[in-house]
């Protein structure tokens, strides 16, 4: 009896002893904030999580393909689907927005939602390496980071003045207590863009030139500075006529676009489909930026699949893209003196335009590209459309699914040569020096000097004639208000660009989103010049009665009956592809920016903070 | 005093390897053997006259769902101490020793800790030999470890009065490590008492009818520290990121440091419990019935919800609180007739509402809160909140142009934007504009009306918040209500005979996937038969369903909003067990040696009574859960795709020695 007391309380005892070593046990394998922030490696590992979401590429696998070519960007009017083309939104959502660190984007804006979590992350990168690290980084690599972190800062803030307008803006981390700052209202566009520039200049000056291979350097940041400044710039212009402020923005990108042409580092050496069907172009002159992927380390994507010929799509280019391409005589199909250029059969186009044509779409119709006939092709290299050859290939495991290892050029050297001499031209209206033919031929002409590939010369395909200044093309479409110059700048940027993503937002900031309009411009619905009995023979059977309709050259659309095979030869039109309902100049709707969630405004009421809704859509709902 | 040290090891390899087989993906392509076309006969077999052109799926070499082949493995140990120790003395008082007095004291530690490992290799160069050494590729690999303990003292008294009065007393001082040091320790008291009526004197007139009578109350409270112990720190997590760097690696990374709250400590779990136990008729019949309240305070919720501005979400802390009140009752009886007959039976029926008293939105006022926040303060768990459906539109109901053919379309002005919808004949018509897109989705003959309950005019959901919803109202409860199950049995002369019921009486979800969501996604390919022949057409005007469309992989869309209608309604009766046995007599069974030998026949699950008009979901699913998997959703959350209820029908003989 006495011994189990006895041992009783020893054992209390002994426990008691032992107490607090059994409830001290803390994590042991979590870095903590704010901790962790002791050396340059930490700070580039937390840099690091930020590549994904600003430098996309290709996207991962089926379920990160926000941002990615083809399949995403077909908001435009270089694309036509088959059924109701996709709508601009007429209403204001309850709500919009979240925090969570995703590649979340708006379809119709190809921007960030109303998220903020990307913000706070460069907001805590900037505030801890200014409070905490200045005595434990060499001063190069403090400004090196700081700028990278004020870069990273502005680019998010850029991107979400491209979709909303106005946006609150934040330079330093939020705390919860912070209601004040938390609820403020909406800071005015020009506000922000000037922190944003100011952020821009000074990535500019401190990013160090190299940083390591796959790392962001002055360059990557020149050349993303000379985009958004050239966006801003024409956004002040055409939409508020502030030309002084444009002025400044259109400077900032041709200062930015001169930092990467005078480093002497970069210039146009691979020839156009290459770009996006390579494996590994991280050593190739035209990419600044270029995003790899690897079977064995889990990254593949699933863009090339889409250009592999045996999926059918619903999607592809439209008659006003095709007409666009200039002729390689340098003149737009209508005013050009080549009288096979007139000819819009698929042999005489490959012939007749610019060598990106070729190199983006197949060179024989199909009905797999069931609303227009004419397949992209642009980002799948070359090779692995050579199953096509043989009878019953299919295509490669690497070119299926989700599979795909070819890589992107996030940032290639000849969108920085077109952001340079758009900004030039830009500032030539605006008062400032003209456009010099020296100008062009750094740019446009050295663009159109990209090397040909072997495919192509064998399909006959010639470089376009460099553009010269004193005989430009005079296009009969072109609007009134857009000088010569600056139309074939237009353009270029729109071959160059086809199917990635830059088309929606240049008819945002040149204020031209009445492209778009299916009832204004019928080319806008239909697909490339299909003649069914010679190179289609065997869609046209029994089975296929009234599936297919085309219209003919003398405008009047002719359905497939089973007996007309011999007429239908025409403009590939599809009888289910639908106009876009209007959008214009409706009463509380604005096209051009983000509506935000009207439960959003009703939150901050209640709380008695004021958050006001876009210009354009209607307050108080 | 007992000292339990336990270690758990677990080894798992895994491996995967390439296929080679019929690519499915795309279409079949010509079947071609050296270059010459391969002709088949009607029934697919290959012949060399006549016969049609063969077409197969491509044979390739294709991994399932990954990239590489690998081979990997996982290890895990895990240490567990535990130190139990307490000590008890019983004393007894008074003359007759009626006062009978108990007391105990002691004390547990609870000390684990556990670390894993993992390695994995792509490459495999033999594929029926995953070996690391037999591997070309990337070595890649993960470990962890982690650790805790907890600590505690309690002691008890135990008190009973000529086993009359119990009176009961305990409490608790725990710590545990997951809480930051001025946080870990708390106190948790609990206190009960008896009264056994039936041993009073006054009563013993009673009990020739309740032989046993017991009143019983106790309140307790208790600790939950099942939480990570890393709320408190503001972590910043480890990942590796999808971008290759310059020698084709991913990335690593580190993630955004969390918002938390310091301040964070026990769970506090109160159940205040009432009850009462009957014996009748000389204990042939009893009854217990039971009331109880169990609050869950100090729970671990966010915080004030704040806008998106922040960036992240709030942090969590000791906000939440939750109730539950419930009771049950159960009946047992058991009688043997003069015959040798012999009946029991049991019954027992249950059911228990919990509110959330304090959820993460407790600062708001109460019209603010949002409707479809299950953890809202005030709201009653689990209730949904949708529209209530009216009926389904018929062609009467709109305006046909001069051919008959087509709506006339009118415009209406809803929420400040022109919207282009049909034109209904009712006199004062009621608009469901907010989910249509002016374009193809309007609703027409064979869609579904809602009842515009707040008489504006327009469906809608108003800001979906209590103070203004719009349309919405409570269509249903997900919680399992009026739980019951049932047993009766008799057996005469050695044949015995039970059946066992159990059922739920009101549960309603609604649902999720093409099981139980009519038009759930076309692509899915089949559909219920009981959706494919009871909707909307115009020769079926009176179906059930509406018109049919295809919500593209969504739960709700266009017609098929959260309405009263076409919720699930999971109420059910499953006769779980008809056991039939006869059992030899003694006197037979003893020249074998054996003491009992009985055959049975037992039947498992064979009936269920449900209300879900045909559809092949298991009454008893529940969306997005199965005994499968831990920590995710299983099947994408859809509903009734889990494993179905075992019926089985089993037969044997039962021996004892």
């Amino acid at each position: 009896m006495k011994l189990k007391i006895f041992s009783f309380i020893a054992t209390c005892a002994f426990a008691c002893a032992s107490c607090n070593d059994v409830l001290e046990r803390p994590s042991q394998t979590t870095a903590e904030d704010p901790e962790y922030w002791v050396n340059e490696t930490n700070v580039r590992l937390y840099a690091n999580a930020f590549y994904p979401n600003f430098f996309p590429g290709y996207g991962v696998g089926y379920g990160q393909t926000a941002y990615t070519p083809n399949g995403q960007y077909n908001f435009n009017d270089d694309v036509v689907v088959k059924g109701s083309q996709p709508q601009f939104s007429r209403s204001v959502p309850s709500s919009k927005g979240s925090i969570e660190l995703t590649l979340d984007w708006e379809s119709q804006f190809t921007g960030p939602s109303w998220n903020f979590a990307w913000v706070r992350k460069a907001c805590v990168m900037k505030d801890r390496i200014q409070q905490l690290m200045g005595d434990k980084l060499t001063g190069e690599q403090f400004r090196h980071w700081l700028g990278i972190a004020r870069f990273f800062h502005a680019l998010e803030y850029a991107r979400l003045v491209n979709v909303f307008g106005d946006v609150p803006y934040y330079s330093h981390e939020v705390h919860r207590d912070q209601l004040s700052e938390i609820y403020k209202d909406r800071s005015p566009r020009n506000e922000v863009m000037d922190s944003v520039f100011a952020d821009f200049r000074y990535a500019l000056q401190n990013v160090k030139q190299d940083d390591g291979a796959q790392y962001v350097n002055r360059y990557v940041v020149a050349a993303f500075v000379s985009r958004w400044a050239l966006f801003e710039g024409s956004w002040q212009k055409y939409h508020y006529q502030n030309n002084e402020r444009a002025k400044l923005c259109f400077n900032l990108a041709v200062e930015a676009a001169q930092v990467v042409i005078n480093s002497d580092r970069y210039a146009i050496a691979t020839d156009f489909r290459s770009l996006f069907g390579s494996t590994d172009l991280t050593k190739a002159k035209d990419c600044i930026l270029y995003r790899k992927y690897d079977a064995e380390q889990g990254v593949t994507h699933c863009v090339a699949s889409y250009c592999n010929l045996n999926s059918p799509t619903d999607m592809g280019p439209n008659l006003d893209l095709i007409k666009a391409f200039i002729c390689n005589d340098g003149k737009d199909w209508n005013s050009t003196t080549m009288t096979a250029a007139k000819d819009f059969t698929l042999d005489s186009l490959i012939a007749t335009r610019d060598p990106r044509f070729e190199a983006s779409f197949y060179h024989k119709p199909t009905e797999n590209a069931k609303s227009c006939g004419l397949y992209v092709t642009k980002f799948i290299p070359r090779s692995a459309l050579a199953y096509l050859n043989l009878t019953g290939g299919s295509p490669a495991p690497e070119f299926q699914g989700d599979k795909n290892v070819t890589g992107y050029p996030v940032m290639r050297y000849a969108e920085v040569l077109l952001n340079w001499i758009e900004a030039k031209a830009e500032l030539a209206t605006l008062g400032e020096a003209a456009v010099t033919q020296a100008d062009i031929d750094r740019s446009i002409n050295a663009i159109r000097k990209r090397p040909l590939d072997a495919e192509a010369i064998e399909r006959h395909v010639k470089q376009t004639a460099p553009m010269k200044l004193d005989d430009l093309n005079n296009d009969p479409k072109r609007d009134a208000d857009v000088s010569p110059l600056l139309w074939e700048i237009r353009r270029e940027r729109r071959m160059e660009f086809a199917f990635e993503f830059s088309r929606i937002i240049d008819l945002r900031r040149w204020k031209k989103l009445n492209y778009m309009d299916t009832d204004a411009n019928p080319d806008l619905l239909m697909g490339t010049w299909v003649n069914f009995p010679t190179e289609l023979p065997k869609v046209l059977n029994d089975k296929t009665v009234g599936a297919y309709r085309v219209m003919n050259a003398a405008g009047k659309l002719v359905t497939y009956n089973g007996k007309n095979a011999n007429l239908m030869k025409g403009f590939f039109y599809p009888k289910e592809t639908i106009g876009r309902l209007p959008f214009l100049n409706l009463p509380n709707v604005n096209p051009y920016l983000s509506p935000i969630g009207y439960n959003d405004i009703k939150n901050y009421a209640k709380e008695g903070y004021h958050l006001s809704q876009t210009k354009g859509w209607p307050e108080g709902y | 005093m007992d000292y339990t040290y336990d270690h758990s090891a677990l080894e798992t390899n895994e491996s995967t390897v390439q296929y080679r087989a019929a690519q499915v993906w795309y279409n079949p392509i010509e079947w071609l053997d050296n270059g010459y076309t391969v002709y088949v006969d009607e029934n697919g077999n290959r012949t060399d006259t006549g016969g049609i052109p063969a077409y197969r799926f491509p044979v390739e070499d294709y991994y399932s769902n990954i990239s590489a082949n690998y081979v990997r493995q996982d290890t895990r140990a895990a240490d567990n101490n535990t130190i139990n120790a307490y000590t008890t003395y019983n004393l007894r008082l008074g003359v007759e020793k009626e006062h009978a007095f108990k007391f105990m004291a002691g004390m547990n530690q609870v000390t684990s800790k556990w670390s894993s490992h993992q390695t994995e290799r792509s490459g495999l160069i033999d594929q029926t030999n995953p070996q690391f050494h037999l591997a070309g590729g990337v070595y890649n690999g993960d470990g962890n470890r982690n650790w805790e303990g907890q600590l505690g003292f309690f002691g008890r008294v135990n008190y009973a009065y000529a086993d009359r009065y119990l009176l009961e007393a305990n409490v608790r001082r725990d710590g545990s490590s997951k809480f930051p040091k001025h946080l870990r320790w708390r106190t948790f008291p609990s206190f009960s008492a008896g009264w056994v009526f039936t041993n009073e004197p006054l009563a013993q007139s009673i009990t020739k009818v309740v032989s046993f009578g017991k009143f019983r109350a106790s309140w307790g409270s208790i600790g939950d520290q099942s939480v990570p112990n890393t709320l408190y720190r503001a972590v910043m997590a480890n990942a590796t990121s999808t971008w290759l760097d310059g020698s084709n690696k991913r990335m690593p990374l580190f993630g955004t440091p969390a918002l938390i709250d310091r301040n964070i400590t026990w769970q506090r779990i109160e159940t205040l419990d009432l009850g009462v136990d009957l014996r009748f008729l000389d204990n042939k019949l009893g009854v217990t019935f039971d009331w109880f309240k169990r609050d869950t305070k100090d729970m671990i919720v966010p915080g004030n919800e704040l806008p998106v501005t922040l960036g992240t979400s709030s942090p969590k802390g000791n906000f939440g609180h939750l109730q539950t009140k419930g009771w049950e009752v159960s009946l047992d009886f058991n009688h043997r007739f003069a015959n040798g007959v012999g009946v029991n039976a049991t019954f027992s029926l249950s059911d228990a509402i919990t509110t959330v008293i304090q959820g993460a939105d407790y600062h708001k006022p109460w019209e603010v809160r949002s409707v479809y926040d299950e953890f809202s303060t005030g709201r009653r768990y689990g209730d949904i909140y949708g529209l209530v459906t009216d009926r389904l539109f018929q062609k009467e109901d709109f305006e046909y142009d001069a051919t008959g053919k087509n709506i006339v379309r009118t415009n209406v002005i809803y929420k400040g934007t022109l919207r282009s919808t049909n034109k209904q004949t009712a006199r004062y018509p009621v608009y469901q504009v907010q989910y249509e897109d002016g374009d193809k989705l309007v609703f027409a003959p064979g869609d579904v009306k809602f009842k515009d309950l707040d008489g504006d005019g327009y469906i809608n959901a108003g800001s979906a918040t209590n103070g203004d919803h719009g349309d919405l109202a409570v269509i249903g409860n997900s919680t399992p209500r009026y739980e019951y199950s049932f047993r009766i049995g008799a057996d005469y002369k050695g044949f015995d005979i039970s059946i066992f019921c159990q059922g739920i009486g009101k549960r309603k979800i609604w649902g999720s996937g093409q099981l139980a969501i009519p038009g759930f996604n076309a692509k899915e390919g089949a559909i219920p038969k009981a959706f494919a022949t009871d909707y909307w057409r115009e020769d079926r005007t009176d179906a059930f369903y509406p018109r049919a469309w295809d919500l593209g992989n969504n739960n709700t869309g266009f017609s098929m909003q959260r309405q009263s209608k076409y919720l699930l309604n999971m109420a059910y009766l499953r006769v779980k067990n008809i056991n039939l046995g006869y059992s030899f007599q003694q006197n037979l069974i003893n020249k074998v040696g054996l003491t009992k030998a009985r055959l049975y026949l037992s039947l498992e699950n064979f009936i269920t009574f449900d209300n879900l008009r045909g559809l092949p979901v298991d009454p008893e699913a529940i969306s997005g859960y199965s005994m499968f998997t831990s920590g995710h959703t299983y099947n994408l959350g859809r509903t009734g795709t889990g494993t179905p209820v075992f019926k089985s029908l089993s037969f044997g003989a039962q021996l004892t020695f």
